[in-house]
This record gives structure tokens, C-alpha cells and sequence, in this order.
């Protein structure tokens, strides 16, 4: 089983969340969609590390994992904060950055 | 054998969750196709491991005896990633904080009296009112706190 299977379906997944992230509007989707970005990245880093037989990858990978969730913590507490302010939970309508 | 059908497998809900993510209407159910991609992810994640992945026309490195279990990737992070380690923990702190602030409960406190509440450094300096963000007044006892505090205030006046 050659990588390229694993580096495939990584590069589908990364074009499904950047496609998600230009088209969605709704600010929790496009979170989600930035998570699936990172979980491709995570995939191909896992192949290579395999396919080196080199642990490092894996590393970089939890890494990774470990970013992602500081991104989302702080992107929930930007939209609960918008909700607070009742600004409308829509991306196309936040223009400027002064609240 | 047995880890190429677990990929095709595992990648075929990857991405059925992916497209559901970006499909879906209501965000609860693209969540729950997220659940469900993270879910196969893993299983993906496994056959990664357990498959011998070469490149095309190399024959890939050998299945070294302990790689990519725990106890491996844990060594790893506190000999050679100590310091990544580290400041990734230092990051996830701030990340927690930061959530907490931004989403605090702004209300009532520290509103500026024209009725627009405001997201502001400044507001961390501002002199809170005696009894506020204590635990006396998570269980209801602040009015009594600054009402006596008051009254004391004003004996000393007097």
C-alpha cells in the first residue's frame, strides 16, 4: 500500500474544509470546516511519519491537535461574545473591528 | 491485507463525514457528522500505523518493535519535545483564559451608561463594586455585603 492513498484522501478532506470555510456562513461551521483542514494536515503527517518509521510526525501531530483546540476555545468564546453583543451569528455581516 | 480494507473502509466515512459538515443545514447535525469523521479519522489514524506505507517504488521503512504506541510518543515528547511540550501547555492556559474572558458575563457591572456594552482592556482596571466577583455574591450574599459595607461607610461619615 503505497502513501499516496493516505495523501489522496488527506487532500480531499483539506478541499472539503477549504471549500467549507468559503462557502459556509454561519461562524460555528466554519470552525468546524478550519477542524477538518487541520485533521487533513494530521492525516498526512501521520502517513509520513509511518512511512519514515520516524516518530517525529506523530509528535508534530498532537501538536497540531493541541492548537487546534486553543482555536476553537478562543473562536467559541469570540461567537458567544457576538451573541452576547446580539450581533447577527453571520460572517458576511462582521465588516469592521470595531464590535 | 486486513488494514487496506480497514482504510478504504475508514476513508470512505472520512469523507462522507466531511461532506456532511459542509451539507447539513443546522450546525448540531454538522457537528455530528464532525463526530463522526473524527471517529473514522481514527480508525484511519490505526491503519496508518499498522500498514506498511511506502512510497511508490521505495519499500518503506520497517515496523520498528513499540513505534507509535504511548509509551513511544510519550517518551518522545518529555526527552527530544520538551520545550514544545511545554510551551503547548503554556498555550492551552492562555487559550482557557482568553475563552473565559471573552465570554464572560458582561452585564449590569460594567455597562457605560449609554447602554452599548463594549469589549475593552480598560475595563480589566476599573475598580469593581465592593462585594462583585467574590464568592459571597455567587451565593446571593452581595447585596447584604454592600449594603453593610455602606452603612459603615456612612457611620465613618458621621
Amino acid at each position: 500500500m503505497t502513501i499516496a492513498w493516505y495523501l489522496a484522501v488527506s487532500a480531499l478532506i483539506f478541499a472539503i474544509g477549504a471549500g467549507g470555510v468559503l462557502v459556509r456562513r454561519n461562524p460555528l461551521v466554519v470552525l468546524l470546516c478550519l477542524e477538518l483542514m487541520l485533521n487533513a494536515a494530521n492525516l498526512a503527517l501521520i502517513g509520513f511519519s509511518r512511512m519514515w518509521g520516524n516518530g517525529d510526525g506523530q509528535v508534530f501531530a498532537l501538536i497540531v491537535m493541541v492548537v487546534a483546540a486553543c482555536e476553537v476555545t478562543v473562536g467559541l468564546g469570540v461567537i458567544v461574545a457576538m451573541h452576547r453583543l446580539r450581533l447577527p451569528v453571520d460572517v458576511d455581516t462582521m465588516r469592521e473591528l470595531q464590535g | 491485507m486486513i488494514s487496506a480494507v480497514l482504510f478504504f473502509i475508514a476513508a470512505a466515512g472520512t469523507l462522507a463525514g466531511a461532506i456532511g459538515v459542509i451539507v447539513l443545514k443546522d450546525p448540531f447535525y454538522c457537528v455530528l457528522a464532525l463526530v463522526g469523521h473524527l471517529l473514522s479519522l481514527a480508525v484511519l489514524f490505526i491503519a496508518a500505523l499498522g500498514s506498511g506505507l511506502h512510497a511508490i517504488g521505495t519499500d518503506g521503512a520497517h515496523y520498528a518493535a513499540g513505534f507509535g504506541t504511548p509509551e513511544a510518543i510519550g517518551s518522545l515528547l518529555l526527552t527530544k519535545f520538551l520545550i514544545p511540550f511545554e510551551v503547548a501547555s503554556y498555550l492551552l492556559l492562555i487559550a482557557a483564559v482568553g475563552a473565559v474572558t471573552l465570554a464572560r458575563r458582561r452585564g449590569g457591572l460594567d455597562d457605560r451608561g449609554d447602554g452599548t456594552p463594549t469589549i475593552s482592556v480598560m475595563e480589566f482596571m476599573r475598580p469593581r463594586p465592593f462585594g462583585s466577583g467574590t464568592m459571597a455574591e455567587g451565593f446571593g450574599h452581595a447585596d447584604a455585603l454592600s449594603v453593610q459595607h455602606s452603612a459603615q461607610r456612612q457611620e465613618r461619615e458621621t
